[in-house]
């Protein structure tokens, strides 16, 4: 389905579907941006939007999991994007979210990587590949491209001693460079970048837009994207949620229909006083591979359920996986009072803190049955389920102890599988993520975290595990902190709600908060309290 | 810091060794030239971030097999020396392409890999020259069969082919005998795996060897690039094997290219190099180097142990260790 | 109506086939119909049967312990210990040490093998230290600690205070022997122990029980608390981590377990064989043990006792089967050359597999 516009569009995409194994990332998108428009896409982590910039890039990625479905056209013309080289071919550039670029080459060596100028002489008896570099016209090149961004360089310049703005204005002068360009991505390109370069950047891609080029701009942060996009496009789920152009752009209409709706069930209904702090948390920064966290002052308190929120990459899930000590932090951190000097995963754990992280693959043994599963923690930190020998040093694990415990909590939780002896691999999403919890809990801990506790699982099953952590909450008196992209769930079971945005706490909210004033903290537009 | 250990540890040698100076600075010059090449040849897999290429020694076969063929059709002179040369390169090419290929599907576990092709390739040729000639290919030149009419003798003579590059420019200064005309060949072999690094390709190189991901991101054909460098390599092997052959006069068919890749690689290594970076400089520091505590460690042990084969033990012990040496010293792989 | 039953006929082989695979999986099916096929050949030409069989049994266990070795350090995620050499060379020393002091017997290998453990504690402990330092690379790194061992204790064995003459040089009087005969100390004492008869078959009833009962012992090892915490950190390190696992330690004990296992291999095979090899000799030895086990279809993580013992027989019965029919029916060195390519190639073959097998994932 080709949208009928005499093809004066500059980027066509029409019925983009893409699926991986069994999941459809992506399905039937269609887009089309005109020369001269910055057109924005936004929407959660798993939206689709890194997908769709994915298959425009040709990215192998793509192409190794079966390729897409679904047409492009540049400039009328269809197109098949089976590797980078055909998208450069086409006319498409792309700067990916993360940096691109040779840390020890030079400036000039990243801008022209791939498409070096070679002495004539050189290329007619070896070839291009084997003919000499022109390192004079090379740099002559990074100058000029540099030029049209409005900067000077030395382009002899290592780019591991830029900063993190610079080398981003490298990896546009790296595709202006290319002739042919005609439409450039650019995925969450200001994410490393402060207020004053972001600003710069946008200037720049104005310029470059105006110049006949089409801009499709990815973006967590809503406020930059209503300021220079002419047309918005909303993924949820795969699939375009909503479109909306300038100048009706409502940030809240927007993070809305980003984020959905659902079936409401759970509520929380015992809402205690809770006055001592359990964890407090001075000058905290922890350096996650997906995003940094702090310095961050938090106290979280006995018995409450805290729940930690913010666009992705925010830093939301450095702060639980910091605390339990598996990234490089720095700061202060008390437990019950005492400080804390070693962060060590073990140390907390023995101490009674415990992660269930996002990834599913990172929180169980797939090829285990539920049972090893579930007794699995508390084997090993707490020693339950144990006969002892030697001193308890080397302990046989007690069948039939971890039997019964298993099938209690089978049964307590509802999780749907064959046997206890089933493999664990094998449950849905959300059996999976009942079996992580409930080893979670087996271990008896004083602190929960749980990251993304109902991130791809059905809304039964969602509904399911958030009565759980309520449950456990309630009975157990057991601390939980839960960082979660779903807004609506934390309204409904925590007692307070942090928000993050770039790292730092932006303010502490009751559920019962607007929403407004939520979707503005998301973008970090309000100096709450702490 | 390597190569001044290794310094330290020569000098100690040399002293221990009573050897003199000149006796020692002919046989490193005459090393030089024997595995100056091969050694040269392990650069560009570690420039595409491939680590060590232990798989040279297939290179060093592929030139005992057009040696060989040479000897079986009875070719001589410079015209039975080109012969070899482009049959050697030929087979490099192809294995080299074969062994890439391989290296491809393992990424992150070349190296091990590596040595097991060696292996593997060492069974074959073994195999074919043992046991094929005499039964599946009739010799040309039954001279150079063994006497029960299967396999290759154990050593070749190579009288046809001695002296016809090493005395070229030989000049003798006092007790030196310097083969200008070598070491210039050596020399030539360096200037074109300089030039290599500046050419595009030597980029893609650079590019592959920091970041698998990001040279994608770039548009690079990673697997093009790592098999053109293992093709590069191979080759270069092929190169040397023949200087070393050529310069010994004879060859051993079973074993000469047995423990090239040890020995080369701990060369590298031992100038300063390391599974991330090596440079030219590195690769003709380290030659000097290690062998001259090659050469003198066995008359050290004699003199000091009364046992010259603690002398060998010992330089065993430092070849081997000089590459988990710097195993250990090297910065866990990203993939 | 033809094609119905085409239809059905599919539909039977593909149920047939889902059942064989799950049991039996595909290179290791080659492997026996390759072993059958020798067999048949072997019989051809007139090699006893019994005689295979005996030697087939017996080289089961002499290098299964050896084999053995490689389990504890693959179920923890550290990879293929191509540094065997190191337990080896442990081992040596023990056995060493109880043919100086004149041991005989089986008491004779039981204090060879008693004195072997602590060595090969401490040697696994430098070891393991070494392997920790280099994550990601430690199949290469312990391939060359195992290379550079050799000539370090080259240097010991020249040099050792041993007393027993028999070892020594003859000229001299220093310096050990490369090869040290065990027949008046304890060679073949394990072999023999419950040896019997069975239709001119000889079955090594006591050397059996041993290799299995330390398979066994193995198997218990890894239904402990401590040996579910090592197979976590094997089959997915980050969930070990934040279930509060201290990786390091998993990984050294593994280390150290595999050195010691190693040493206690070395003196089965030494008795077997009825020499003490020194010097170069341990040097090669951990490919045929590796080749062995990736024979038996090990996966890294996944490996079990089965891949073992599987792994060893069809290993080395094409080791003693191909010997001598390679010797008739071609030359004599023949035989070596193919057993070295068959041990590298089935090597080289598991990496190219399980190159494939990330790469799709």
């Amino acid at each position: 389905m080709l949208f009928d516009d005499g093809g004066k569009s500059m980027l066509e995409l029409a019925g983009i579907t893409k699926t991986f194994g069994r999941h459809k990332a992506l399905s039937d998108v269609s887009l089309r941006v005109f020369p001269g428009e910055i057109h924005g896409i936004v929407g959660l982590n798993g939206s689709g939007k890194s997908t769709l910039l994915n298959i425009m890039s040709g990215s192998p990625v793509i192409q190794n999991t079966g390729g897409y479905e679904g047409q492009i056209c540049i400039k009328g013309r269809p197109h098949r994007l089976g590797s980078p080289i055909d998208s450069l071919n086409a006319g498409i550039g792309m700067i990916h979210q993360e940096l691109s670029l040779m840390d020890m080459m030079t400036i000039a060596e990243n801008i022209k990587l791939g498409r070096e100028h070679v002495f004539p002489m050189g290329r007619k008896l070896l070839g291009r590949s084997f003919a000499r570099i022109n390192p004079g016209k090379n740099k002559a090149d990074a100058q000029k491209a540099f030029g049209r961004i409005g900067l000077t360089v030395n382009p002899d310049q290592r780019v591991l001693d830029l900063s993190a703005s610079m080398k981003r204005f490298v990896e546009v002068a790296r595709e202006i460079d290319k002739e042919a360009l005609c439409v450039l991505l650019l995925d969450e390109p200001t994410a490393s970048l402060n207020h004053l370069d972001s600003k710069r950047l946008m200037a720049l891609l104005r310029d470059i837009a105006e110049k006949g080029m089409a801009v499709v701009f990815v973006s967590h942060r809503i406020d930059e994207v209503m300021m220079i996009c002419q047309g918005i496009t909303v993924l949820q789920g795969g699939s375009v949620r909503a479109r909306f152009d300038a100048p009706m752009f409502d940030a809240r209409k927007i993070s809305h229909a980003m984020v959905g709706g659902h079936v409401i069930k759970v509520q929380r209904t015992h809402a205690p006083h809770h006055v001592r702090p359990i964890l407090n948390l001075r000058n905290f920064s922890a350096t996650a591979p997906g995003g940094c966290v702090g310095p961050v002052d938090l106290d979280v308190m006995d018995g409450e359920i805290l729940g930690v929120t913010g666009l992705s990459g925010h830093g939301k899930s450095a702060l639980a996986s910091g605390i339990m000590g598996m990234h490089p932090w720095s700061g202060t951190v008390m437990f019950e009072g005492k400080k804390i000097d070693d962060l060590q995963p073990d140390h907390m754990v023995s101490k009674g803190l415990t992660l269930l992280p996002g990834n599913r693959r990172d929180s169980m043994l797939h090829d285990h049955s539920v049972m090893d599963n579930i007794v699995f923690t508390a084997v090993q930190s707490k020693k339950r389920f144990v006969r002892g020998f030697f001193a308890g040093k080397i302990g046989l694990s007690d069948k039939k102890k971890s039997r019964t415990y298993a099938g209690e909590c089978v049964s307590q939780y509802h999780i749907h599988c064959r046997s206890i002896h089933q493999k664990a691999g094998e449950l849905s999403g959300g059996n999976q993520q009942k079996v992580c919890l409930a080893r979670a809990l087996a271990s008896r801990p004083r602190i929960l975290f749980v990251n993304e506790p109902t991130r791809g699982i059905d809304v039964n099953a969602r509904e399911v595990i958030l009565a759980l952590l309520l449950q456990v909450n309630e009975q157990k008196n057991t601390t939980i902190m839960i960082t979660s992209g779903e807004m609506d769930e934390l309204k409904r079971i925590c007692h307070r709600i942090a928000v993050f945005y770039q790292g730092n706490c932006v303010g502490i909210f009751s559920p019962e908060t607007d929403d407004q004033t939520f979707d503005r903290a998301f973008s970090g537009d309000v100096q709450g309290r702490e | 810091m390597v190569p001044l250990l290794f310094f330290v540890l020569s000098l100690a040698g040399l002293y221990f060794s009573g050897m003199s100076t000149g006796f020692v600075i002919n046989e490193v010059m005459t090393r030089f030239v024997r595995d100056g090449v091969m050694v040269l040849a392990l650069i560009i897999p570690i420039r595409a971030g491939m680590g060590l290429n232990f798989a040279v020694v297939v290179g060093a076969m592929c030139a005992q097999v057009g040696l060989i063929l040479a000897v079986d059709y009875q070719l001589s002179g410079l015209s039975g020396l080109c012969f070899i040369t482009l049959t050697g390169v030929m087979l490099s090419l192809l294995t080299g392409y074969l062994i890439g290929r391989c290296l491809n599907r393992v990424r992150g576990k070349e190296m091990i890999t590596t040595i097991i092709i060696g292996f593997v390739g060492t069974g074959i040729y073994q195999l074919v020259f043992m046991a094929g000639y005499g039964t599946v290919i009739t010799p040309g030149n039954p001279e150079m069969m063994l006497s029960r009419g299967i396999g290759i003798r154990n050593m070749v003579d190579l009288e046809m082919f001695r002296n016809i590059l090493d005395t070229i420019w030989l000049v003798t200064v006092g007790d030196v005998d310097v083969p200008i005309f070598m070491i210039m060949v050596v020399i030539l072999f360096a200037m074109i795996i300089g030039y290599l690094g500046k050419t595009p390709m030597g980029q893609t190189f650079k590019a592959v060897s920091q970041s698998n991901e990001k040279a994608m991101l770039n548009g690079i054909d990673t697997n093009r690039v790592r098999i053109s460098a293992i093709m590069i390599s191979t080759v270069l092997a092929c190169f040397g094997h023949i200087l070393y052959i050529q310069n010994i006069g004879m060859l051993n068919v079973y074993t000469a290219h047995l423990n090239t890749d040890i020995f080369s690689c701990a060369a590298l290594l031992a100038g300063g190099a390391s599974i991330s970076k090596a440079t030219i400089r590195h690769a003709f520091l380290g030659i000097i180097l290690f062998h001259t505590l090659f050469i003198v460690s066995p008359q050290a042990g004699q003199n000091l142990f009364g046992n010259p084969a603690l002398g060998e033990y010992f330089r065993s012990f430092v070849a081997y260790g000089t590459i988990a040496f710097a195993l250990m010293m090297s910065s866990s792989r990203k993939t | 109506m033809i094609r119905r039953l085409t239809g059905l006929f599919q539909e039977m082989c593909k149920a047939v086939s889902k059942k064989v695979t799950l049991h039996i999986p595909v290179p290791q099916v080659c492997i026996s119909l390759f072993l059958l096929l020798l067999f048949c050949v072997a019989l051809r030409i007139d090699i006893p049967v019994s005689w295979l069989i005996s030697d087939a049994l017996i080289r089961l266990v002499m290098n299964g312990v050896l084999v053995l070795a490689l389990v504890p350090m693959l179920k923890t995620g550290i990879g293929l210990n191509f540094g065997l050499p190191v337990g080896i060379l442990a081992g040596l020393v023990g056995l060493c040490v109880a043919v100086n002091f004149r041991m005989t017997g089986l008491a004779g290998l039981f204090y060879a093998m008693v004195i072997s453990i602590p060595i090969a504690a401490l040697f696994g402990m430098i070891y393991a230290f070494i392997l920790n330092r280099v994550k990601g690379r430690e199949e290469i790194t312990a391939t060359f600690v195992g290379f550079s061992f050799v000539p370090l204790m080259n240097f010991f064995w020249a040099v050792a205070p041993f007393s027993n003459p028999s070892m020594l040089w003859p000229i001299g009087g220093q310096g050990m022997r490369p090869a040290i005969g065990l027949k008046r100390y304890f060679a073949k004492s394990l072999n023999s122990l419950g040896s019997f008869s069975l239709a001119g078959v000889t079955i090594p009833l006591g050397m059996i029980l041993f290799f299995l009962a330390l398979c066994f012992a193995v198997h218990l090892f890894f239904k402990t608390r401590l040996g579910q915490a090592m197979m976590a950190t094997g089959e997915n390190e980050r969930f070990a981590l934040i279930s509060g696992i201290k990786i390091r330690n998993m990984r050294t004990i593994a280390i150290v377990m595999s050195t010691v296992i190693a040493a206690l291999g070395i003196c089965v095979y030494a008795q077997s064989y009825g020499f003490i090899e020194l010097y170069d000799a341990p040097m090669m030895m951990a490919f045929p043990a590796v080749s062995a086990i990736l024979v038996g279809g090990s996966l890294k993580e996944k490996t079990t006792l089965t891949h073992v013992i599987l792994g060893t027989f069809l290993f080395q019965t094409i080791y003693s089967v191909s010997g001598p029919v390679a010797n008739d029916l071609l030359i004599p060195e023949v035989a070596e050359i193919f057993r070295l390519m068959i041990t590298n190639g089935v090597i080289l073959a598991a990496l190219l597999y399980e190159g494939g097998r990330h790469k799709k994932i």
